[in-house]
Formats: structure tokens, sequence, C-alpha cells
């Protein structure tokens, strides 16, 4: 580098002195011309060149700016639609929705009423016991759902209680795409008939089953047997949901038994419901069932002696409730208000003797989110029965005694998620034979597996 | 109880004649485009507002009554209707809108899913195997399906074709004006970091370049407890954020508790149509959620 610029300098010296060379002054003139022109045309040769970089450099300029525009035109352009996705490339990809729920708790009893629990003046199915005290597991349930085909979903609930028994809660197909707003459903499944009664225990706002559910159903009807029900299009019920229904079972569930052809039990019911402005909505139902017993006998299962009955139970059940939430949305706060009254008229002879008996009983209950996980409720659930005159029946089970089942309870509840809770039950429980008995429940109940979507 | 004094022939016989599309929009900002691209050709019944949380939502019977009768769901899918959509669909028995059907439109098909989770854990909060379900806060989502819903509209109503091809056409051309406008305005908050109360603004994010340092929330949709409150204060102070943002369904007691320990603005965006009273309709949510930002932010 140093070396070029001393060359240069030696150059430029020798150029310099050539140039102030005092030769002729005609050949000077001559020379001179020479130079100018040739100085000139390199000052034009350059001139050009420096206008040509110029423009390049104003080009190059202007296609900046003009992807920079594009870059901005990008940024605002829809991001390109996404490839679809191949994950299902395994057969396992066809296996059915599956979930489970599992449950248990402690459970303390001022007063055990060891074994069956006797509500005076009703006979009562062996699943309404009180459960056991201490701690126990409760049942674990266990649901498979797929569609079949284009026409049919099925589902499939197993439930394993703390005994180690398992047992069928719910097997049933439904149709995908009957015309004309029908659904119907075969096999095993729990009846449409009330508010409670189909869903399942764990949906429950109480650990336990409102006193009229005990008397009347056994917790919970359930039965083989089909369903149709029909969803009243808008033209007929003005925007409002009204539905339809009927079943017919085999009708060996309590309080049905032993039932004649295998057609035991008939239900029909309507529900219908809609919203009172943004905050509110309420659904309200009717419901009937028929189930006809012959000689059924629940003394003989428990070693209580004999209670056989053979007769018919018709029975009917009037609905409703309500949910309140701000602008309808329930996450902060919310509440929930629900009620069913239930009325039997029973038919029959027990034990020999003829009985034409009435019964009544409902249940009240509010449930309120007070802040986000947590709950508080309040339930009042009572029963009332004919007394009996007939001289046979004093005594037995369905002697009331004069007295009015009923019990009040209080719950508290705590949400880790929408996926797991824990609550705590407090009830006074006046509905037994004996004196009331105060208990205390708390029970956990989480649900694995995929989000389910749930019904009203 | 209308039944009782309408014979159903009656009824059937006075049914009005009409080939409007019937459709069933699961959240504001469908409804809003559906009556973009369909007009007066498409009757709209918006099934949740924007107090309320498309998550949790109760499958009341009037969303099943309206369902009954729908020719078409509008929803966004990704599971974000997954806690009471499959009920009220079962419960209306109507073939139309079943999943699978054409009548059944779900958004996040046609737009690049963000948040995708690596795993999936219950454990891990409310997470959406799909991905972050709230495509909305993005416009330039909203072209790619309205792009998508004009070809469904197309395809389920072939006889206004025509019609919904012509509203598509011009409502993309605004839309495009729209986008170039809503990115110049909003070029000062490229790269300002924020927090947020609910991790539902991912596409914002993404549109606007925001820098989301932070959530209010544990993990998502777990409330905060006040020591992950005091956490998440002690973080912001030293570094902090220009402005803290929620969703007007979401209490606004973290965001403000956070304002008022940090001095960053909390700022409530529309979410989505007729979240603010300036976001009447599809083009206002992004005018007022970019205005609302920028004065935060100023």
């Amino acid at each position: 580098m140093r070396q070029g610029t001393g060359l240069a300098a030696i150059f430029g010296g020798v150029l310099t002195g050539f140039l102030a060379y005092p030769g002729p002054v005609a050949a000077q003139d001559a020379d001179l011309g020479a130079v100018r022109r040739q100085i000139e045309a390199l000052k034009s040769d350059y001139e050009g060149k420096i206008r040509d970089l110029e423009q390049r450099l104003a080009k190059t300029e202007s296609n900046t700016a003009q992807i920079a525009a594009k870059t901005d035109q990008i940024a605002a352009q829809p991001v390109a639609p996404p490839v679809a996705k191949a994950d299902t490339k395994n057969a396992s990809a066809f296996n059915p929705q599956i979930s489970g729920v599992l449950n248990g708790g402690y459970t303390h009893f001022s007063d055990d009423p060891a074994g069956r629990a006797r509500i005076p003046g009703f006979v009562t199915a062996p699943e309404s016991s009180l459960g056991s005290r201490g701690f126990s597991l409760g049942e674990s349930e266990l649901s498979f759902k797929a569609n079949i085909d284009q026409a049919i979903t099925g589902q499939l609930t197993v439930s394993l209680n703390g005994e180690n028994e398992v047992e069928v809660e719910e097997a049933f197909i439904e149709s995908l795409s009957l015309p004309l707003g029908l659904t119907a459903r075969g096999g095993r499944f729990l009846s449409g008939i009330g508010y409670l009664n189909q869903k399942h225990t764990h949906d429950w706002e109480f650990i336990d089953a409102p006193l009229p559910y005990i008397a009347f159903l056994g917790n919970q009807y359930r039965d083989d047997g089909v369903q149709l029900r029909w969803l009243a299009p808008p033209e007929i019920s003005g925007d409002m949901f009204l539905e339809f229904g009927g079943e017919l079972f085999r009708g060996n569930s309590f309080p049905g038994a032993n039932p004649s052809h295998g057609k035991g039990a008939y239900s029909t019911f309507v529900h219908f419901g809609d919203d009172i402005g943004v905050s509110s909505s309420w659904q309200a139902g009717l419901s009937y069932l028929r189930t006809e017993a012959r000689g059924r006998d629940l003394g003989a299962a428990t070693d209580d002696g004999a209670e056989v009955f053979t007769g018919f139970d018709n029975l009917g059940i009037a609905s409703f409730v309500y949910k309140w939430a701000p602008d309808g949305n329930p996450t902060e706060t919310n509440l929930k208000l629900s009620g069913e009254y239930f009325y039997r008229r029973e038919t029959g002879s027990f034990d020999a003797a003829a009985v034409k008996l009435d019964q009544n009983g409902w249940y009240l209950q509010g449930v309120y989110q007070f802040m986000p996980q947590w709950k508080a409720g309040l339930r009042y659930d009572r029963l009332a029965s004919d007394d009996v005159s007939d001289p046979a029946l004093i005594g037995t089970a369905l002697d009331g005694r004069n007295g009015t089942p009923q019990r009040g309870s209080a719950l508290l509840e705590y949400d880790t998620s929408e996926f797991g809770r824990i609550r705590l039950q407090y009830s006074r429980d006046d509905s037994l034979v004996g004196e009331p008995n105060n208990i205390v429940r708390l029970q956990y109940t989480v649900i694995f597996g995929p989000h389910a979507a749930h019904g009203f | 109880m209308r039944v009782l004094f309408c014979a159903l022939a009656f009824c059937l016989a006075a049914l009005p004649a009409h080939a409007d599309l019937k459709i069933f929009a699961c959240e504001p900002e469908w409804g809003a485009l559906a009556k973009e691209l369909g007009g007066d050709k498409v009757d709209v019944y918006v099934a949740t507002s924007a107090q309320q949380d498309p998550h949790h939502i109760e499958a009341r019977p009037s969303l099943i009554a309206r369902a009954r009768a729908a020719d078409m769901l509008v929803c966004t899918g990704a599971e974000l209707e997954v806690g009471w959509l499959p009920a009220v669909q079962r419960q209306a028995a109507n073939q139309k809108i079943q999943p699978g059907t054409p009548g059944e439109f779900e958004a996040a098909s046609f737009v690049r899913m963000l948040d995708v989770p690596g795993r999936l854990d219950r454990a891990d909060g409310d997470v959406h195997a799909q991905g972050n379900p709230h495509i909305q806060t993005d416009p330039r989502n909203i072209a790619l399906v309205a792009n998508a819903l004009a070809t469904r509209f197309v395809l389920l109503d072939v006889a206004n074709g025509a019609l919904y091809e012509a509203r598509h056409t011009a409502f993309d051309e605004k839309w495009r004006a729209a986008l170039a406008r809503w990115t110049t305005a909003a070029a000062p908050l490229r790269g300002k970091p924020i927090a947020v109360q609910h991790p539902n603004w991912a596409y914002l994010n993404d549109w606007l370049g925001l820098n989301q340092i932070v959530s209010l929330e544990p993990k998502p949709g777990v409330p905060p407890s006040a020591g992950y409150l005091s956490e998440v204060v002690t973080r912001v102070r030293s570094m902090p954020v220009a402005v803290v943002i929620r969703a007007p369904h979401e209490s606004a007691k973290p965001s403000e508790f956070l304002s008022a320990q940090t001095n960053v603005p909390a700022v409530l965006l529309p979410f989505t149509v007729g979240g603010t009273p300036g976001a009447g309709d599809l083009t206002a949510l992004y005018d007022d959620t970019v205005t609302r930002l920028l004065a935060a932010v100023k």
C-alpha cells in the first residue's frame, strides 16, 4: 500500500514536470489543445459514469422503499391457511372417547342405621342405603362413547362399586340421523323423567339423592327399553324449547318387578324451557311413570321378613330448574335453583292386604357460586304418605307411624377446576325410623378423559 | 305454551316461504361476519355475548331450540365450545348441523393455529389440543375465515351464490384496506412488552408484534392466587410492561390490582364484537382495539 502511494507520488512529479516543460510555443499550443481535449473527454466520461451511478443509487433506493412497502403489505396480509394434519395414521385413531369418574370420601353418622335405611311408610330399594361409616370408595365410572356409523352412536358406562362389583349403568345406542327432530334410543339407560333422573350421580349438586328419588325411584330410574324423543320445531314452540318423549321398559327396576311379557313399565314426559333476559334461563317438565310389580319381595333380599307387593305404581313428577348468572356469564358467580314434586298412587296388595295409597314428596335446593371455585348450597326434602287403616298393615314398612320423613342439608364445594371437586355436606336427617341423624359427608369427585359437554 | 293454541296443521300452513339461511353463530364475531357476507339472505342468531366466556356456556334450552331450526352452525371450533356445543347439537336432533356435515362450520380449521401444545396434560391448565382457539383477535384471520365462509354459504345456498360471492369480494376489498390502515396505525405498538390476564391474545400479539411477558393466570384458566399475583407484581416491577390487557368477560380485579401496584395502565379490549361500546361491528372491533392500545401505550 505504502509502495503504491510512493509510486503515485513519483509519477505525479514526473507528470507535473512534463506539463511544466517550456517547449516551442506552436507545438506547445497544439499539445495543450490535445491534452485539454483528452481531459474534457475524461471529464465527460466520468460525469457520465457518475450520472449513471447516481441513477443506479436512486433506483436502488426506490427499490428498498418498495421492498419496505411490500414488507408492510405482507405484514397486513392474512397468514396462509394451514396444511391439514394427518394425525390419524393408526387404527387406534378410531378408539372411542374414554372417560372415567373417581369418587370417594369420608362419612360420619351420629347414629348408624346398620343395614337398610328404613323410611317409615315407604318400602325402599336395597340401593337406597345410607352407605357405610368412615372412609369409603364411591362408585368409579368408566364411560366409552363413539359414533358407530353414520346412523348410530353408542355409549357404555360401567360402574365399579366399593365392594368390587361391576354394574352396567348405561349401555345404549341412539339415532344420529332421524328426520323431523326425532331421536330414538335403545338399551339400558337413565329414564328421561324428572330433572335429576337423567343426570349421572356425579353431576348432581348434592352428594346423595333427594328423598323422593330414594323413596319412589330407588335413587334413580334406569331400565332396559326404548325411548323416542321429539323436539318441536320453532313454528310450533315459538323459539321455545319444547320436547316430548315416551319410553317403554322391561320393568324390572324398582318400583317394578318381575314384569309380565318383559314390558312392565312405560313413561311419558314433556320438557320445556327458555331464557328470561340474558341473565336467567329455566326449564320445567312434567313426567309420568307407570310400573308394575308382580310379587316384588324386597324383604327377602334384605332379611327383613316378607315384604311382598303385587300391583301398580303410577308416579307423576313436576320439575323445574332455574339458573342465573350476571350477564349470563357463570364464571364468577352463578345461582342454580331446582325443585321437583312427586305424586304417587300405589294400588295392589302388600303382604296379602289390599293397598291403595297416595304418597307424595318434594325437594327444593339452591346452590350459589359466590366466587370462582367456591359454591354453597342448601336443600330441603320431605315425604308424606296416607296413613294405613288396614290392621294387617299396621307395623309393616307401609305404616308411616304418623311421621313426616324430612331432611335438611347444607353444602360447601371447592372446585379445583372443571374436572375436580371436593364437597362437604351436612344433613340433619329426620327421615328414618329412629332418632334424627346428623350426617357429615366429605367427598371428592374427579373426571378424567375428554372434556364432556354437559346438558342444562 | 303456544302449542296449546296453535294446531300443528295451521302452524305448518302459516310457514312463510323463504330460502334464507338460518345461522346459529356461537360467538359474536362470527355472527357479525355472517351478516357481512350474507346480508339479508341470512338470518343470524348469536348464541353468546361478549360478556360471556365462550368456554363456559350452559347448554340452555333456548340454545337447543335455536339449533333445532338452524341450517348452519358458525363456530370457532378447536375445542372452544367443547363444554356445551356437543350437548346442544345432540339434543337439537337436527341433521343439518351434526359434526362433519357442511352445516357445521369451524372457523379455526381455516387459519394457522398458534400455541399448539407440545404435550397434552390437564396439569398444564386449560390447554387445547388444536391450539389457542381465540383466533378472532387477529383481523388477518377474519379475511381467511370470510373466504371459507363465503364458499360454504354458496355450497349451502346455491340460489344466492352470486350474491354471496359479490358480497365477499366487496368485504375482502374493504378488509384489505382496513388491514393496511390498522397495521400502519399500530406500528408504534410493535415490540411493546405487555401483560395479559388470560392467554387469549396470542393472535393479537402475533399481528401487532406485541411481546407478552407475563400472564396473570399461573396456568391457562386457573384463577390467580394472591401469592402468584404478588410474584407477577415483582416481575413487572423489574421488567416493566407497557400495558395489561383483559377481555370483557374476565374479572377486572387481577389486572386492576397489577395496575394499582405498578402504575401499568389496565386496558379493557373488546375481544369480540360488542365487547366495548365502540366495537359495534367487525371493523369497529379492530378500530377500537388499536385505538385503546395506542391511547394506553402513548
